[in-house]
Formats: structure tokens, C-alpha cells, sequence
């Protein structure tokens, strides 16, 4: 039973107790300045990334990083948004390379470049590779700072491409399909006792149509890819996009791929629980999918670089980020800014890039942390970490081998994921799925243009 | 009998301001800020926002995607209703007969509806999955059937029906029940001893006195069809193939969270509640007339 009395008492108590607990808080705040991190990190590449401020922290005793796994990149945006308009954001967030053009014009973020040049952290754009630099920078200042960079590559199991008779991947789509062929007529199977299924297929747009225009110097929007202006339009349907595109389809006709769509939820993919099952010879993705591989391949595996195609272009050119780059935020005290230019610093240290690439696969984005990795023969032992690197370094990227710089894109990249399906199902041929895949697009570019009437 | 009446003014609003105040703070509010929104075109960080009228609307009825979500909403919310009153139904007159450990089944059919939308998504996702779902597996060995609701868009709404329904079928196994078991055991024994059998008696006798209740559920099985199952519809299909599954509720998460475009997200929105209330006023005047409530 509750009297007035003992009720009085217990609110004082807990009021007093409330007191302490914030005066408490606030006697730590005072001695290290906390820098809040969102982050789309989890599973092992959360466990390196922990790592990773837990060295940080150590290091010092001014500045606190803490990290907290939010979600997905799209969850972790839509939560930094929500924040930002309660006023309660955090200092950092991590964002991937298809949200850059929504913060540079959000007004929301600080660009990196003068947080870092404020606090005399020396940045040298020369540095970096050269595609990783290139997708965060807008008139040569960084925006964001990037974190985590991958590309595609392409995964095969060595030991029924061996029994097919190549002791080698591919480095063409025509090879690719020559593999395929004289493995079904040699009449292989895979563990699941079929015939073997060539090319384990998602419909992904960032390997398949994004990276292999990069790579066939293909323009995806025009103003080179959306550089030059928000009035971009798409211009995909009318490259040689389309003839891969009809490759893929055919391959999924003739038996020569298998499709299994990506996650919604997560990274992964049917087509990547059918080659990882031991199903298929060739399967796409990151090279961030290493630790995945590694953990799921009961079979010998290897890689080669996304392949080209000789008729299309005689040498292939750079392939682009996926990844993602960590946006300073708006509404934070000079000492919190100089914590966040601490922290950068520290993340492009030879030793961190060094860490980051060996535990998750993503690149190590300056040339200094690559070149110390060759010289210690890190890649004798791992040489298809080295592949994404390499492939990122044919070249100079030109306008066409960027990723492209355009309004909701990851909306522009469900449309055409979305009419391509409907190839794959038997409802409508390529070209008119390129065709509807423009028009949505447009429609949707059309409408981030009236969203941000008068910004660029 | 004797009224019990209170002179005071102040204390009927005294009782009806904490109800009134969670209500406006956690409904009125929001409501009035999506219908402003409906209005308005603006960035994704809610900056340079603009009024432009009815335009998010007139953009969104023009759009063939739009009208295409329409048409699969129309089959979505029909099939998964169907099915969760069809099965809400059968088990419910099957316990009503059960004589012993009839709390034992009960207990196991009310179950599921503890399961979050997303939750019931991904137990479906593992059932059914093409690779490695158990039911793929036997429907392949027992009918030779290629179960692929990646790329068949028929595969693909079954399963989103199933996995929305799933859940929706112990609420109306609830109610069902309660239904059944209020009918006077004197009017099912008359029938019986009449010469009706089980079937006769379910057709003219239960069916009928059920009707106050199949209304009820028919109302809350709709509403949740259009407005709940996004959930379900972003772990499984994630709207594929080809949109084939994109419900209109999935279309205002994705342009709203995904998309970031939250005026043509809150125009949908609005749409939705206005053809959700629409049936509802159509269901109450032309339906409800039919339904008798009293045995």
C-alpha cells in the first residue's frame, strides 16, 4: 500500500537519484570531448570497425569516438535525417556513394576538406586512389571522408572450372561463356547433383550495369554522369549497355545463368547462397564479399577482375566505388570539429588502411598503405585482394568511369532493377526495359531537380 | 434506476484530457503534418519546402507505376483477407467441436499473432525460400514443382499473401471463436435433433448468427491488408519481381524512406486513408444493413 507519504519520499529519492546520475555524466563529459559515430557496420566488418575506435580511444585522452550500429546505409540516412531535424544528430555518419549529391546539397553537412585544413590535417587528394577521391569530392574539396571502398570482381570455384579443364578464370564475357559451354557439354554437376549452372546471376545494378559501363567507358546519365548540372537525364538505353544486358538474358534463356535475386534485408543474395553451395562455376560481387566467401566456400575458390568485353572496348578501364564515405554534420563546437579531423587523421594512417583492408576486403584507399602492402608480399598469399585495387588504377577516370552523380539514385536503380526483372520473367524484351527503366528514371531525376530548386 | 449525474463542468474534460492529449500528440499531430506534407515539395534533410497544392497527388495518379501498385493492392488485400478469414474460420468451428485439450489448440492457433509483421516475413522467407526453403523442397519432390518467387510474380504473391495472412488468421481464430461459442448450445441441439447435419447446421445456423462478427473482421482484415503489411512485403520481396508485389503501403515506405521524397510519400499515404475510410463508410451503409446482431 502506497501512502501519500512514502509516495513523497520515493519521488524525492528517485529525484535525487536522477540528479546524481546526470551530475555524474556530466563531471565524464567534461573530461573527454564524445564525437558520436552511426554507422552501417555489423557482423565482422563491425568487429574491425570497433577495433578500430577502441586504437583511437586508446590513443588519446581527449576525444572519445562513439560508435553505434544503426542499420543499413538507408537506415542509418533516415535516422541521421529524423536527428538532424530534432536537432539531436550525431557528429558523424556513414553514407554510401549513391547519397552524395543528396547531403552536398542538404546544407546539412560540413565538407570534410576545411574541418580537416582548419585543423591543420594535411589533405592531399593525390593520395588516395584516384575513383575513391573522385566519387566524395566536388570541385577537387572533399565532402565526406572516405571510409569503406569496394568493387566488383568476379568469384569462380576453381575446382569445376579445373574439372571443365582451365586452370584460369576468365577475363571476358566471351571466355566466360566458353567456360560455361564446355562445362555443361563435359556434363559436370554441382553438389546438388544438376548440371552446373554457370554464372550465378542477382540482376545487380551496381556490377552489371554500373561498374560494366565504367569499365566499357559507357555513359550512364548525361552532363558526365550528372557532374554539370541537376538537369542530368539518363542516357543508359543508348549504349552498349544494352547488348550486355541482352547477354545476361540470354545466358538466363540457354541455361548458362541462374538467377536469385538480392536480399532486401541484407548484403547477400540467392545467387550467392546457389554459387556458394557449390551449384555454380562464376559468381559477381564486392571484394568485400571476401570474408563472406571465405566463410561460406567449402570448395577451392578464386577470382579475376570483372570481366570485359574485347568488342565493346580493347582495354578496359577503371571500375567504380561501392562504399561508403563517413559526412561530418552541421551544429557542433570547434573542439568537437577538431576531434572529428583527430579521428580522420588517424583513420588514413597507413597502420588503420592497413587493418581495414586485411580484416574486411574493402581497399585500402591511399597509394602509401597499397604500395606498404606490396612491398610486405601481403598479396603472394591474398592475391585476389589485390584485383579491386589494380582494377581501380587502370587510368584516369574521364566523365563515363565515375559513379554517376545523380538524385535518388538508389530510386533510379529499383526502376531499372525492377523492368529488368521483367525480362528476366518473360514479360518484355531488354531494350524496352532500358527504354521504361529511362523514363522512370527521368521522372524521378526531374523530381530531386524540383526538390532542390536553385541549389546548384 | 437511479442516474448517477455530476454538476461539475470541469470534471468530464478532467477525465478526457489525458485520452485527448495522447490522441492529439501521437495522432492528430502526426495526421496534420502528412497532410501538410501531401502539400508540399521539399529536400531530404526538410529544406527549401515549397506548397504546390494538389501537385504530388496529380503526379502520382499520371504515374503508371502508381496505378500498377493500385491494381496489385486490389488483389493483395482481397487474397490475404480471403485466406485470413477462410482459415480464421475453418479452425475456429474445428475447436468449436474439439472436446478435449481444446485450450491446447487454441493456445498453438493464437500464437502467431504475437509475431511481428517483419518477424512473420522472415519465418516465411525461410519456409519458402527457392534454395533452401523446406516447403520449396517438398513442393519440387512431391509435384515437381519450380517454386521461384524471385523471378514468377504468381510465386511471389502467394507468398506475401501467405506470410500476412498467417499472422491475421489467429486474430480472426479469436474472434471466430468467441462468436461461436456465444450462440445458445439450445439452437445448434434443436437443429441437430431436426435431422441438420454438421455442414447443414454451419450453413444456416452459424454462418448467420456469425455474421455481426465476419463484418467486424472483414473491416479489421482490410484495414490491416493496406496498412500494416509493408513489413512483410520489405523482408521477403522487397516488391518483386517487377513491382508485381508492390502494394501501395510498400510505395509510400519506399519513396518515403528510400526514395526520400516525403511529399509524394505522405500524397500516398493519404490516399490510402482515404479509400481505407471510404470502404469502411461503404461497408457500414450498404453490408451492414444485412447483418442481423441479435440471435
Amino acid at each position: 500500500m502506497t501512502t501519500p507519504q512514502a509516495f513523497r519520499s520515493l519521488i524525492l529519492t528517485s529525484a535525487a537519484a536522477t540528479c546524481l546520475v546526470i551530475g555524474a555524466s556530466a563531471a565524464l563529459a567534461q573530461e573527454k570531448i564524445t564525437i558520436n559515430w552511426w554507422h552501417a557496420m555489423d557482423g565482422g566488418l563491425g568487429e574491425a570497425l570497433t577495433e578500430i575506435v577502441d586504437r583511437f580511444n586508446a590513443s588519446q585522452d581527449r576525444y572519445e569516438v562513439v560508435e553505434t550500429f544503426k542499420g543499413n546505409y538507408r537506415v542509418v540516412l533516415n535516422n541521421t535525417i529524423a536527428a538532424y531535424r530534432a536537432d539531436e544528430h550525431p557528429h558523424i555518419f556513414q553514407n554510401n556513394e549513391t547519397g552524395v549529391i543528396t547531403l552536398m546539397l542538404s546544407g546539412a553537412i560540413v565538407p570534410v576538406h576545411g574541418i580537416l585544413e582548419e585543423h591543420d590535417v594535411e589533405v592531399d587528394l593525390d593520395a588516395y586512389l584516384a575513383p575513391v577521391v573522385d566519387t566524395y569530392t566536388r570541385d577537387g574539396e572533399l565532402l565526406g571522408m572516405p571510409f569503406n571502398s569496394s568493387t566488383p570482381i568476379m568469384y569462380y570455384n576453381a575446382e569445376l572450372l579445373q574439372a571443365a579443364g582451365f586452370e584460369a578464370g576468365p577475363t571476358t564475357w566471351q571466355d566466360m561463356e566458353m567456360m560455361i559451354d564446355a562445362a555443361q557439354a563435359a556434363g559436370i554437376t554441382g553438389a546438388d547433383g544438376e548440371p552446373v549452372c554457370g554464372y550465378a546471376y542477382s540482376g545487380g545494378m551496381w556490377d552489371n550495369v554500373e561498374n560494366w559501363m565504367s569499365i566499357h567507358d559507357q555513359p550512364y546519365a548525361s552532363g558526365g554522369n550528372g557532374r554539370d548540372g541537376l538537369d542530368t537525364e539518363l542516357v543508359y538505353a543508348d549504349t552498349e549497355l544494352l547488348g550486355h544486358q541482352q547477354r545476361l538474358a540470354r545466358w538466363l534463356e540457354e541455361g548458362k545463368a541462374e538467377f536469385g535475386a538480392e536480399s532486401p534485408t541484407d548484403w547477400s543474395s540467392a545467387s550467392f547462397t546457389n554459387w556458394g553451395n557449390g551449384n555454380c562455376l562464376f559468381w559477381s560481387g564486392s571484394t568485400a564479399s571476401h570474408a563472406r566467401v571465405e566463410a561460406t566456400a567449402q570448395f577451392d575458390w578464386s577470382a579475376v577482375h570483372f570481366p570485359h568485353d574485347p568488342e565493346v572496348i580493347e582495354v578496359p578501364r577503371n571500375s567504380t566505388i561501392g562504399g561508403a564515405a563517413l559526412y561530418a554534420l552541421q551544429g557542433f563546437s570547434d573542439e568537437e570539429y577538431e576531434g572529428i579531423a583527430e579521428f580522420f587523421r588517424m583513420l588514413t594512417s597507413v597502420e588503420i588502411q592497413k587493418f581495414w583492408h586485411e580484416n574486411t576486403g574493402y581497399v585500402p584507399i591511399t597509394k602509401e598503405a597499397y604500395e606498404e602492402l606490396v612491398k610486405e608480399g601481403y598479396y603472394e598469399e591474398h592475391p585476389t585482394y589485390e584485383l579491386a585495387v589494380k582494377q581501380l588504377l587502370r587510368g584516369t577516370p574521364g566523365p563515363n568511369n565515375r559513379v554517376p552523380r545523380i538524385g535518388n539514385f538508389e530510386n533510379v536503380r529499383i526502376a531499372l532493377e525492377a523492368e529488368l526483372e521483367k525480362v528476366y520473367s518473360g514479360e518484355q524484351d531488354v531494350e524496352t526495359a532500358l527504354d521504361n527503366g529511362v523514363r522512370r528514371g527521368n521522372e524521378i531525376l526531374r523530381r530531386f531537380e524540383q526538390q532542390n530548386q536553385g541549389k546548384m | 434506476m437511479r442516474r448517477v449525474t455530476y454538476n461539475h463542468q470541469l470534471l468530464p474534460v478532467l477525465f478526457l484530457a489525458p485520452q485527448l492529449l495522447i490522441l492529439s500528440w501521437f495522432f492528430f499531430w502526426p495526421s496534420g503534418q502528412a497532410i501538410y506534407q501531401a502539400f508540399t515539395i521539399s529536400d531530404a534533410f526538410g529544406g527549401n519546402s515549397r506548397f504546390i497544392w494538389f501537385e504530388n497527388f496529380a503526379r502520382e495518379f499520371r504515374s503508371p507505376e502508381y496505378q500498377k501498385a493500385v491494381g496489385v493492392t486490389v488483389v493483395f488485400s482481397l487474397a490475404t483477407t480471403i485466406v485470413a478469414l477462410g482459415m480464421g474460420l475453418l479452425f475456429a468451428l474445428a475447436v468449436d467441436r474439439v472436446i478435449r485439450g481444446s485450450g491446447v489448440y487454441r493456445v498453438f492457433v493464437i500464437w502467431p499473432y504475437a509475431v511481428a509483421p517483419a518477424v512473420a516475413g522472415v519465418v516465411w522467407v525461410f519456409a519458402l525460400d527457392p534454395q533452401a526453403g523446406i516447403a520449396a523442397f517438398w513442393l519440387k519432390q512431391t509435384f515437381g514443382l519450380e517454386w521461384d518467387p524471385d523471378l514468377n510474380r504468381v510465386h511471389a504473391m502467394i507468398l506475401v499473401v501467405l506470410a500476412s495472412a498467417w499472422k491475421q488468421i489467429s486474430y480472426n481464430f479469436v474472434f471466430f471463436l468467441a462468436g461461436l461459442q456465444a450462440i445458445p448450445r439450445g439452437l445448434i441441439e434443436a437443429a441437430a435433433m431436426d435431422g441438420a447435419g454438421p455442414l447443414r447446421r454451419i450453413r444456416d445456423l452459424l454462418l448467420p448468427l456469425l455474421a455481426p462478427t465476419t463484418f467486424f473482421l472483414v473491416i479489421m482484415n482490410i484495414v490491416y491488408a493496406f496498412f500494416e503489411t509493408f513489413g512483410v512485403v520489405a523482408v521477403t520481396t522487397g516488391g518483386g519481381p517487377g513491382d508485381w508485389t508492390s502494394i501501395m503501403v510498400y510505395k509510400v515506405f519506399r519513396d518515403g524512406f528510400v526514395g526520400l521524397d516525403y511529399g509524394a510519400s505522405a500524397a500516398q499515404s493519404i490516399v490510402l486513408m482515404g479509400i481505407v475510410v471510404a470502404l469502411t463508410i461503404i461497408q457500414f451503409r450498404y453490408i451492414e444493413r444485412r447483418v442481423h446482431y441479435t440471435g
